[in-house]
């Protein structure tokens, strides 16, 4: 499937036209929020996985820890996506042909689907029913993804 | 008992894909230095 032409689109739509239009307006709402969002979310993943790891809160069952950390991880995720979008609408095209762009949307596609298919579901019960080496795994892989979405999303600002 | 008879299901999905993703992780980012040493070594000798 041929998308070049939804990014020459998506260029050229409101979303596009605004971004690339008002500075201000893609460096507030577009910018700032999204850093911040990826802020929030890097840090839900790094209190969940640091204690699933047991190096952090020792003192606080790890289930409640996960869930907690949950909750704001799907908030920082949806406003990452649609700060996301925007800013992308605004330079789409420079986006298709850059190679960071398209690895840091595999490693975000990989980590959604690891969290919420693999994840989520693992780590609905009781965490010492679960083998600790699996535990570890988890969290291991969820750290490396989510910190690969990070450098490949800081390096799109890099290249190109 | 081996390790994988006393895992459940969602635990052999999740340390099946939890290791396929470390792997994953470590070839591309092992290659990512291995370029990165490289344009270093032409830029500077």
């Amino acid at each position: 499937m041929e998308l070049l032409p939804f990014f020459e689109w998506a260029e050229t739509s409101f979303l596009g036209y605004i971004g690339k239009t008002y500075g201000g307006v893609y460096a507030t709402f577009g910018q700032s929020v999204h850093l911040m969002a990826l802020a929030v979310l890097g840090g839900s993943v790094l209190i969940a996985d640091l204690r699933l790891l047991n190096v952090i809160l020792k003192d606080v069952p790890s289930e409640i820890v996960a869930d907690q950390a949950h909750k704001w991880f799907k908030v920082a995720l949806a406003v990452i996506l649609s700060s996301g979008v925007f800013m992308a609408a605004a330079v789409a095209q420079r986006m298709y042909y850059n190679d960071f762009f398209w690895a840091k949307m595999s490693a975000l596609l990989v980590g959604i689907i690891f969290v919420f298919a693999v994840k989520r579901p693992l780590l609905n019960g009781t965490h010492a029913d679960i083998h600790p080496m699996v535990i570890r795994l988890v969290a291991i892989a969820s750290i490396l993804i989510w910190f690969s979405v990070a450098a490949t999303g800081r390096w799109i600002g890099f290249s190109g | 008992m081996t390790l994988k008879k006393e895992l459940g299901a969602r635990e052999q999905i999740a340390a099946v894909v939890a290791g396929a993703i470390i792997l994953s992780g470590i070839i591309y980012w092992g290659y990512q230095f291995v370029v990165m040493l490289e344009f270093l070594e032409m830029a500077y000798g």
